[in-house]
C-alpha cells in the first residue's frame, strides 16, 4: 500500500584508517516507508552520518545493497546519482552550508538552476520556497547577513524547493539555540504533514528525536532498536 | 481530602483566611475570604524560590537497585526497556506541544511551559540512564 | 609550544616538517621561484657576458697602455704616425698594432681567431706573453699562438697552418706556443700573433696601424699627454683611454642591453609575482594550522617566524636552483647569440661568468620576493583572533570581495605620471635621446606598478560588469559561481593575473617590435639588396673578417656568367661628434644598376647622380640627428688622406643596428684613403644564368687556394631573418618562460581555492551538481583570469610596443613602424584562452572528483 523510499540490505561500510579498518556501519538492514519521518540517534561515532550518507547515495557501502526510490545505487553512475539527488532528494546539513556569494533566494534557488530551469521560474518557485519558511523578507541577504537559525531555514529552503519526496537531515538544529532548532523541526514536521515527505533525520538530542514517528538508534554502526513512536504507538 | 482542611484550619488560626460565614442550605460547605496579611503572604510566597528540588520518587530507581546486585544483564534491560518507553513520552510530549503551537488563547502559555518543563524532565531521565549503564557496564567489565 | 624569544631552531624545525610532509606543494613552490629567478638570472648574466665580451674586446688590445691612438677613418691609419707618437714628449713607450679576426685551417680542422699584427720588442713593453713553448714571431710566416688555439687545431711548435689573408690562404709557421688564460684578450678566445709587416700584408693593411698603445714616462699626467698627443696628431686618429673606448662600444650595444633590460625587468616582475603567488598561497592554504598554533599559546612574533623561516627556506632553495638554470640558460643564449648576431661585432665569445652580483641579485628576488609574498596572509592569520579563523562555518574570502578603491586610486595614481611622462616626452622629428629612453624605463617599470595596483579592482569591476553576466549567460548558475570565485580573494588572484598578464605583455610587445622590424627590414630588403649574389672572403654576420684586394675582384668578373662586379666596403668611422658610424662604400655608377638606396628624404636616381659626381654622402636618420644636419648640408669627414666635405645628398632609411650609418661613393674613398680592398663583391649574373650554377664555377675557380663565402640574394635574407630570429630567441624563451610560470600560479591559485572552498563544493555536488559542473565552475574561474590576464597583457603590451618601437629608433637609428603584431596578439589570446583553463585542468579535475562527503566534513 505504502511506497517503499529506502531499502538497506546487509549494508556494510568500512573506512581504512592507517592500518586499521573501521566499520562505521555494520550490517543495517531497515526499509524506510513514504510519509515517514524518520529520526536516527546514537551516540558521535556511531554511523549515523555514514548511514545517512549511504542511504543518500552521496557514499556506496563496502557491500550490502542500497536501493532508493526502487533504484539500486550500485547500479547507477555518478552522474545518475547526482541527477537524483537533485531532482529526488534534498539535504539540510548540521554547518549551514549555503554558498557565500549567492543570496539566499540564489541559494534556494541553486538546484533547480542546476537543472537549467528558468531563471524567472526557479526565482519564483525559489521564493515561494523561503515564504514556507517564513524567510520572504529576507531574499535578498547574503547568508553572512542572516543568523543561525534563518540560514538553516534557507538550507531547508532549498531541500525543498524542488520539492523532493525524500528529504535528509544530518543534525539539522546541532548547532542552533532551542528556539531556532525547534523552528526548524516544526518546519520539518509540517512537511511531513502537508506535502507526504518523506525524512530521515539524524540526531543526538533525544527532544529533536521526538519529532520523528519512528526512531532507530544505533550503536558500533548496527541498529540496536528501531521503535515506533508515531501516533498510535 | 483531608489535608486541605487542616491547611486552611492552620491559615485560619494564622489569620491569612477568615470564614466568609455560611451560604444557602449547603450546610457543608464553607466558605473562606482571603485577609489582607493573607494577600501579603501570598505575594512574599509567590516570588520565593521553593527551597528542595522534587524528591526522587520514580519507581525505576527502587527497582534498578535491588537489580544491580543480583542481575547486571538484567538491570541492563530494564534500563533498555525504561529508554523505549521515555522515547515514547517525549514523542507523545512533542506532539502534544505540536497540536499546542496550532492553537491560540491564554491557555497556551502556560501549557507549553508544563510540556517543557515535562519534557526536559524525560531529557533528564533518558541521560541518567545513559549514565546508569555506563557505570553498570564498567562495573561488570562490559564495553560501552 | 612556547619558543624561548630569539630561537631559531623550532620555526626551522617546524618549517621543514611542513616542507616534507607536503612535498607536492612545496615542490610546486620551489619550481615557482626556481623559474623566476631563473629569469632574471639568465638576462643580468648574458647582459653582463655581452658588455664583459665587450669591454674586454678593448682593453684586450690595451694590455698595460694608458691611452691609445685609435683611427677615426675606419680602415687604419697612416703607420708614420707611429713616429709622430714616439717623439712626443712624455710618451714612455708606443707599440703598433694591427689586428683582425679570421679564419684559420690546419689539415682538417678550422677555427676563428683573432690575428694581431705587433712589433714584438715594443708589445712586449705593454703586454707579457707566458710562453709555453718556443718564442714570439720574428720573420714574415711565422706567428705565436695560444694554448687554447694549438688544442683546437692540433697544432704544436713547429707545424704549419694556413691563414687567410686579403690575397687568399698564406701558410704561416707556428714557432711559439703560450698561455693567454686569465688575460683579457684571451678572454675573447683564441688567437695567434704575428709581425706587424706580415699582419699588414695579410689584411690588405700595408703602411696602416689600427691602434698604438702608448704608456706614459714615468710621472707623466696622462691629461697632459693625451692633450700633447692630440696636437701632435691629426684628425684621422684620437687619442683615448682604454675605459673610453669601451665605452663607445657599449654605445653600439645599446640595441642588445635596452631590449635585455627591457627583459630583465619584465622577468624580475614576473618572477616576483610568481613567488609571490605560490607562496601567499601556501601560507594562506595554512591559515587553520597556524591559528591552532596561537590557539595553542604561540605567540604572533613566533606563528609569524614559522612561516618567514619557511618561506625564506623556500626562497634560498629556490633561489639556487634558478640560479644553477639562470646559468646554464645563459650560457646557451650566449653561444647562440655569439654565434648568430655578435661576432659580426668581433666577438668570438661572450664568457658567462658566475660573479656575486648574480648570486646576491638571485637571492634577493627568490628569498625577497618569498618574504614579501609571505607577510600579507601571514599577517592576516596572526591578527584575526585564532577562534575566528577556526571556525569551520568560516567562508573564505567573502568579506574581501568588496571593492579595493584605495589601492586602485594608488594604482591610477601611479600610472598617471608614468604615462603623462612618456607622452610629454615623446619625440616629435627627432629621435629619442638616451637620458629620454632611460626615464622611459623608469615610467615604464613605474605603469606597470600601476597596473598592477590597479588589478584588484579592474578585476572585480571587470568581473561584476563583463565576466559575471557573460559566464551566467553561457554556463548558466555555475558560470555565475566561477565569476563570484574569482574575485573572493581579489588580491591574489590579481597577483596571478598580475603574472600571466605581464607574460603576455611582453609576448605582444616583443612580437610587435620584432613583427615592426622585420617589415622595415623587408622593405628595406628589397630595395636596397638588388645583387644576385654576394661574395666574400670569409665572413660572419654581416661583416666580413678579411678583406679582398683588388686582383680578386678582377678576377671574379672573368668568370663566364658574370655580369658585373661591384666591391662594397664596409667599415666603421668616427664621426665628429666623437661617436661611431657605420660607413659604406659603393660605387654608385654600378650600385644603381642593381639597388636603390631606400630614401627618407631626397630622391633615388637624382641623389645617385650627386653620389657618382663624387664629393657628395647619403646619411641615415641617426647620423642626421646627431649632426644636425640636413638635405644640401655638409659633413665633415676625417679621412687618411685629409678632412673630406661631403654634401648630403639623402637621408636613407636604415634599418642597421648601427647607431647610425653612411654611404659614399668608392671613387672618393680610393682617392682619400688610397684602399683599393673590398669587404664583399656584389655580383650579377648574365641573363640565362643561374646564379648557383655561376657560384659552383667561382668556388670552383679559387678552390683550396682561398675559401669563399658566397651568398644567394634569398640566402642573405634568410640569414639576416635568422639572425634577428636568434635575437627574438631569447625574448621568446624568457616569454615562454613566463607563460610557463603564470600556468604554474594558475594552477595553484586555483588549488588553494579549492582547498578553501571544500564544503562548497560538498554542498554544490550534495545538491545535486555533477562532476561535469564542477569542472565547469572551476574552469570557468581559470578562463576568467585569462581573459583577463590576456585582455590587460595585450593592451600593456601594445602600449610597451610602442614605447619600444620609437625607442629602438634611436637605437639603431632606423625607421621603424608600429606594426600591430596579429601574429603574436593571436598566440596571446591562445596562450590567455588555452593556458589558462589547461592549468586549471588539474585542480578542476581534483575538485571534481573529491568524494563528497569528506569534502563536507572538511573543517
Ligand atoms: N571518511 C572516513 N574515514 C575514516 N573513518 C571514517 C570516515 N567517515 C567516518 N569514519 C568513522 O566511522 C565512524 C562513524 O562515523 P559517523 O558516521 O560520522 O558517526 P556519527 O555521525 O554517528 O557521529 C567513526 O568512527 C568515524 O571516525
Ligand atoms: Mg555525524
Amino acid at each position: 500500500m505504502t511506497r517503499e523510499m529506502i531499502r538497506l540490505d546487509q549494508v556494510v561500510k568500512e573506512f581504512r584508517r592507517g592500518g586499521a579498518t573501521v566499520r562505521a556501519v555494520d550490517g543495517v538492514s531497515l526499509s524506510v516507508a513514504q510519509g515517514e519521518f524518520v529520526a536516527v540517534m546514537g551516540k558521535s561515532g556511531s554511523g549515523k552520518s555514514t548511514l545517512l550518507h549511504l542511504m543518500s547515495g552521496l557514499q556506496q557501502p563496502s557491500s550490502g545493497k542500497v536501493h532508493l526510490l526502487g533504484r539500486d545505487l550500485s547500479r547507477l553512475s555518478d552522474d545518475e546519482l547526482t541527477l537524483l539527488r537533485r531532482e529526488q532528494v534534498g539535504f539540510v546539513f548540521q554547518f549551514f552550508n549555503l554558498l557565500p556569494t549567492l543570496t539566499a533566494l540564489e541559494n534556494v534557488a541553486l538546484p533547480l538552476l542546476l537543472a537549467r530551469v528558468k531563471r524567472s521560474a526557479a526565482e519564483a518557485r525559489a521564493r515561494e520556497a523561503l515564504a514556507t519558511v517564513g524567510l520572504s523578507d529576507r531574499e535578498g541577504h547574503k547568508p553572512e547577513e542572516l543568523s543561525g537559525g534563518q540560514m538553516q531555514r534557507v538550507a531547508l529552503a532549498r531541500a525543498l524547493v524542488t520539492d523532493p519526496p525524500l528529504l535528509f537531515a544530518d543534525e539539522p538544529t546541532g548547532n542552533l539555540d532551542s528556539h531556532s532548532g525547534e523552528e526548524v523541526l516544526l518546519l520539518l514536521k509540517q512537511m511531513q504533514a502537508e506535502r507526504g515527505q518523506t525524512i530521515v533525520m539524524v540526531t543526538h538530542d533525544p527532544k529533536a528525536a521526538a519529532y520523528g514517528d519512528r526512531l532507530i538508534r544505533m550503536q558500533d554502526g548496527r541498529v540496536i532498536d528501531d521503535q515506533v513512536t508515531g501516533e498510535g504507538a | 481530602m483531608g489535608q486541605i482542611y487542616s491547611t486552611l484550619d492552620r491559615m485560619l488560626k494564622d489569620g491569612l483566611v477568615e470564614l466568609a460565614g455560611a451560604e444557602g442550605a449547603d450546610e457543608e460547605r464553607k466558605t473562606y475570604r482571603i485577609t489582607e496579611a493573607g494577600l501579603a503572604e501570598l505575594e512574599r510566597w509567590l516570588a520565593r524560590p521553593p527551597l528542595k528540588a522534587r524528591p526522587m520518587r520514580n519507581e525505576i530507581y527502587v527497582r534498578l537497585g535491588l537489580l544491580v546486585e543480583k542481575d547486571l544483564r538484567r538491570a541492563l534491560d530494564l534500563l533498555e526497556s525504561q529508554r523505549r518507553v521515555y522515547h515514547l513520552q517525549m514523542a507523545e510530549l512533542t506532539r502534544a506541544k505540536i497540536q499546542l503551537a496550532k492553537e491560540r488563547g491564554p491557555e497556551r502559555l502556560r501549557q507549553e511551559m508544563m510540556l517543557d518543563a515535562a519534557l526536559l524532565h524525560v531529557e533528564a531521565e533518558l541521560k541518567w540512564l545513559d549514565n546508569c549503564e555506563a557505570r553498570l557496564r564498567a562495573r561488570g567489565g562490559m564495553e560501552a | 609550544m612556547r619558543t624561548p624569544l630569539g630561537s631559531v631552531s623550532q620555526p626551522l624545525q617546524m618549517a621543514r616538517h611542513y616542507l616534507w610532509g607536503r612535498k607536492g606543494r612545496a615542490f610546486m613552490t620551489l619550481a615557482g621561484i626556481a623559474l623566476g629567478v631563473t629569469m632574471v638570472v639568465a638576462v643580468l648574466l648574458l647582459n653582463k657576458a655581452i658588455l664583459g665580451s665587450y669591454e674586454n674586446l678593448l682593453t684586450a688590445a690595451a694590455g698595460r697602455a694608458d691611452l691609445q691612438v685609435s683611427a677615426t677613418t675606419g680602415f687604419g691609419f697612416d703607420e708614420r704616425l707611429l713616429a709622430a707618437v714616439r717623439e712626443t714628449a712624455g710618451v714612455g713607450a708606443a707599440a703598433p698594432v694591427v689586428s683582425s679576426g679570421a679564419p684559420v685551417f690546419a689539415g682538417d680542422r678550422q677555427a676563428g681567431a683573432t690575428f694581431y699584427g705587433i712589433d714584438v720588442e715594443l708589445d712586449q713593453k705593454v703586454r707579457d706573453y707566458r710562453l709555453t713553448a718556443g718564442r714570439l714571431p720574428a720573420a714574415d710566416g711565422e706567428a705565436a699562438v695560444t694554448t687554447d688555439l694549438a688544442e683546437g687545431l692540433g697544432l704544436a711548435e713547429g707545424d704549419s697552418f694556413r691563414l687567410l689573408t686579403t690575397q687568399g690562404l698564406k701558410e704561416f709557421r707556428v714557432v711559439g706556443v703560450f698561455d693567454a688564460r686569465g688575460t683579457v684578450r684571451g678572454a675573447l678566445g683564441p688567437f695567434g700573433v704575428l709581425t706587424l709587416e706580415a699582419a699588414q700584408e695579410a689584411f690588405g693593411k700595408a703602411g696602416r696601424l689600427d691602434v698604438i698603445d702608448v704608456i706614459a714616462a714615468p710621472g707623466e699626467s696622462l691629461a697632459a699627454l693625451r692633450e700633447r698627443l692630440a696636437d701632435a696628431l691629426d684628425p684621422q686618429v684620437r687619442v683615448t683611454t682604454p675605459a673610453e673606448r669601451s665605452r663607445d662600444m657599449e654605445k653600439l650595444l645599446d640595441a642588445v642591453v635596452f631590449l635585455l633590460t627591457v627583459a630583465g625587468s619584465v622577468s624580475l616582475f614576473a618572477g616576483t609575482f610568481i613567488i609571490y603567488t605560490n607562496v601567499s598561497m601556501s601560507v594562506a592554504e595554512r591559515r587553520r594550522e597556524l591559528s591552532i598554533l596561537r590557539a595553542l599559546g604561540m605567540r604572533r612574533g613566533e606563528v609569524m617566524a614559522v612561516v618567514l623561516t619557511e618561506a625564506g627556506l623556500l626562497g634560498c632553495l629556490g633561489a639556487l636552483a634558478g640560479l644553477a638554470n639562470g646559468f646554464g640558460m645563459a650560457w646557451v643564449m650566449a653561444e647562440q647569440m655569439t654565434d648568430q648576431f655578435l661576432n659580426a661585432y668581433g666577438v668570438q665569445r661572450a664568457a658567462v661568468t658566475m660573479d656575486p652580483a648574480a648570486l646576491a641579485a638571485a637571492l634577493a628576488v627568490g628569498i625577497g620576493a618569498a618574504l614579501v609574498a609571505a607577510c600579507g596572509p601571514a599577517r592576516e592569520t596572526v591578527m584575526v583572533s585564532p577562534m575566528e579563523a577556526m571556525r569551520p562555518t568560516e567562508s573564505p574570502g567573502i568579506d574581501r570581495a568588496r571593492l579595493d578603491w584605495r589601492r586602485g586610486a594608488a594604482g591610477l595614481a601611479l600610472m598617471l605620471p608614468g604615462s603623462l611622462t612618456i607622452w610629454l616626452t615623446w619625440p616629435q622629428n627627432e629621435m629619442v635621446s638616451p637620458p629620454v629612453l632611460r626615464l622611459w624605463g623608469l615610467m615604464l617599470a613605474v605603469l606597470l606598478l600601476g597596473t598592477v595596483l590597479l588589478l584588484p579592482l579592474l578585476l572585480n569591476l571587470l568581473t561584476r560588469a563583463v565576466l559575471r553576466p557573460l559566464l551566467t549567460g553561457v554556463l548558466g548558475v555555475t558560470g555565475r559561481l566561477a565569476a563570484d570565485n574569482l574575485i573572493r580573494m581579489p588580491r591574489r588572484t590579481a597577483a596571478t593575473v598580475s603574472a600571466l598578464m605581464v607574460a603576455l605583455t611582453y609576448m605582444v610587445a616583443m612580437g610587435g617590435v620584432e613583427a615592426s622590424q622585420m617589415a622595415a627590414f623587408n622593405r628595406w630588403f628589397e630595395k636596397n639588396i638588388g645583387w644576385d649574389m654576394n661574395v666574400s672572403s670569409s665572413y660572419s654576420g654581416i661583416g666580413a673578417l678579411v678583406e679582398m684586394d683588388d686582383g680578386f675582384v678582377q678576377q671574379l668578373a672573368e668568370v663566364e656568367g658574370v655580369r658585373l662586379v661591384s666591391p662594397q666596403k664596409m667599415m666603421r668611422v668616427i664621426l665628429s661628434d666623437g661617436e661611431q658610424a657605420f660607413m659604406q662604400v659603393f660605387d654608385h655608377r654600378l650600385l644603381r644598376q642593381y639597388s636603390e638606396t631606400p630614401l627618407e628624404e631626397g630622391s633615388w636616381p637624382e641623389a645617385a647622380d650627386l653620389m657618382e659626381q663624387g664629393g657628395h654622402v647619403i646619411i641615415s636618420p641617426a647620423v642626421a640627428a646627431r649632426l644636425g644636419l640636413d638635405l644640401g648640408d655638409t659633413l665633415e669627414l676625417p679621412s687618411p688622406g685629409g678632412t673630406l666635405t661631403l654634401t648630403v645628398a639623402g637621408i636613407m632609411t636604415d634599418i642597421t643596428p648601427y647607431g647610425g650609418t653612411l654611404n659614399i661613393d668608392r671613387r672618393d674613398y680610393l682617392r682619400y684613403w688610397n684602399d683599393a680592398t673590398s669587404s664583399n663583391v656584389a655580383v650579377l649574373v648574365e641573363p640565362g644564368h643561374s646564379p648557383e650554377a655561376v657560384r659552383q664555377r667561382i668556388l670552383d675557380r679559387w678552390g683550396d687556394t682561398m675559401p669563399l663565402a658566397i651568398r644567394l640574394n634569398h640566402e642573405f635574407w634568410q640569414e639576416l631573418k635568422v639572425s634577428y630570429d636568434s635575437f627574438y630567441g631569447l625574448n621568446e624563451a624568457l616569454t615562454w618562460i613566463a607563460v610557463l610560470v603564470s600556468g604554474l600560479a594558475i594552477a595553484n591559485t586555483l588549488f588553494a581555492a579549492i582547498l578553501e572552498r571544500k564544503r562548497e563544493i560538498g554542498v554544490l555536488r550534495a545538491v545535486g551538481t555533477r562532476r561535469g559542473e564542477v569542472l565547469q565552475v572551476v574552469l570557468g574561474e581559470a578562463l576568467s583570469i585569462g581573459l583577463v590576464g590576456g585582455l590587460i597583457g595585450s593592451v600593456a603590451g601594445l602600449t610597451l610596443q610602442r614605447v619600444m618601437v620609437a625607442a629602438s629608433q634611436y637605437i639603431n637609428g632606423a625607421a621603424t613602424e608600429w606594426v600591430v603584431d596579429w601574429g603574436s596578439l593571436a598566440m596571446a589570446a591562445a596562450v590567455a584562452l588555452l593556458l589558462a583553463p589547461l592549468a586549471g585542468l588539474l585542480p578542476a579535475r581534483w575538485a571534481a572528483r573529491l568524494d563528497v562527503v569528506d569534502a563536507l566534513r572538511y573543517e
